[in-house]
């Protein structure tokens, strides 16, 4: 290992934490204001449905709604299966299923 | 706040039940939740020691690298910024950092639910937040509690499969022409699905969800790397913090 890369990238870890650990840190010496504890309330909402909504709608960088984004149709065949069930396995399962008969059928 | 070796109060009083699991179940619990977003991740991993390796980083250096800064997205864009040189260091400081500033949002959104745990607690609940185990843990927490141990667990194993992926994309680096060939990148947004849907249960939280999917989408299309995240958590937050101020009752605050 290069001196130099290894600083780079020890440096690059502790930018890392310090993001990581800057909330924690400034509000353990503050307190948490109540309109702060308001607003984060939705975050999480907000975090999950960037998880899911983009990686199912754009491809290569713009919206495809067609039918060639077999994503698409499959996410919403998922999505019912996620919301009926909430199992994990079987919601993974029934998408993956869906993306390769998808890309087989169309 | 102290240091206690039993499960602590929440001093917020926000989340009111601290569950504490025994060890093993949190672990067993954790690995379910865990291997299906695992799975997801091996492109992703695999994609990093590839790239690494042909940008000239050591096997040293790449492992080095996936134990310290521990974060995808952060990693990936070191070794395309390293493959031009040592000199961008400063470029490489600034993007880490512009990359990786969704985690004060996630901090600020866990406060709450950390904020009765002792420094070393939250020092290493830091350590080991990204945006999955975030996603696990914030979901768990909304059904069944906050728990230390499952967070713990969940982190741990993030960090532990992000570190064999990483060695195993060095080692068969050569024999992989495209991580991304098998449609495994459907497997995580399938399981954020189900992880989203107990915070579809209040209407203010299915507005929020559709004010967030569509600033996703438009991060998505127009900002590079993963700002979409944090945009949508924004919206999702202010748009949610707007309509209960203005439209309802105030309900038990969770």
């Amino acid at each position: 290992m290069r001196a130099e890369l290894v600083l780079i990238i020890l440096a690059m870890g502790l930018i890392t934490y310090a993001t990581r650990v800057g909330a924690f840190a400034v509000l353990r010496v503050t307190g948490m204001p109540g309109w702060l504890r308001r607003t984060v309330k939705y975050v999480p909402v907000g975090v999950l449905t960037a998880l899911v909504v983009p990686s199912l709608l754009v491809r290569d960088g713009a919206v495809d709604l067609s039918l060639e984004n077999h994503y698409l149709l499959a996410g919403l065949i998922t999505a019912v299966v996620a919301w009926k069930t909430r199992n994990v396995a079987l919601t993974v399962a029934v998408g993956l299923a869906a993306v390769l008969t998808l890309t087989a059928l169309l | 706040m102290s240091i206690t070796r039993t499960a602590p109060n929440n001093a917020a009083g926000n989340s009111g039940h601290i569950t504490d699991l025994a060890l093993v179940s949190a672990f067993k619990e954790a690995a379910q939740a865990v291997l299906p977003i695992m799975l997801g991740i091996v492109p992703f991993g695999l994609a990093y020691a590839i790239v690494g390796r042909s940008a000239g980083l050591s096997a040293g250096e790449l492992l080095l690298m996936s134990a310290t800064v521990f974060a995808g997205a952060s990693q990936m864009i070191a070794v395309s910024i390293l493959n031009e040189g040592v000199t961008a260091a400063g470029v490489l400081m600034v993007a880490t950092l512009l990359v990786n500033l969704r985690h004060i949002l996630m901090g600020a959104t866990l406060a709450p639910r950390v904020a009765g745990f002792g420094l070393t607690r939250q020092a290493v609940i830091a350590f080991f937040m990204i945006d999955e185990s975030f996603a696990l843990t914030i979901s768990r927490a909304e059904t069944k509690g906050f728990s230390f141990r499952y967070y713990l667990a969940v982190g741990l194993l993030f960090y532990c499969g992000w570190f064999a992926v990483t060695a195993i994309g060095i080692v068969l680096g050569g024999l992989i022409d495209d991580p991304f060939a098998l449609p495994i990148d459907f497997v995580m947004p399938a399981t954020f699905m189900v992880l989203v849907v107990p915070f579809l249960k209040t209407r203010t939280g299915r507005i929020a969800a559709v004010v967030a999917a569509v600033a996703a989408v438009i991060g998505a299309v127009y900002f590079d790397g993963h700002w979409y995240i944090a945009i949508a958590g924004v919206a999702a937050a202010v748009s949610g913090a707007l309509i209960e101020t203005y439209t309802e009752k105030p309900t038990d605050a969770r």
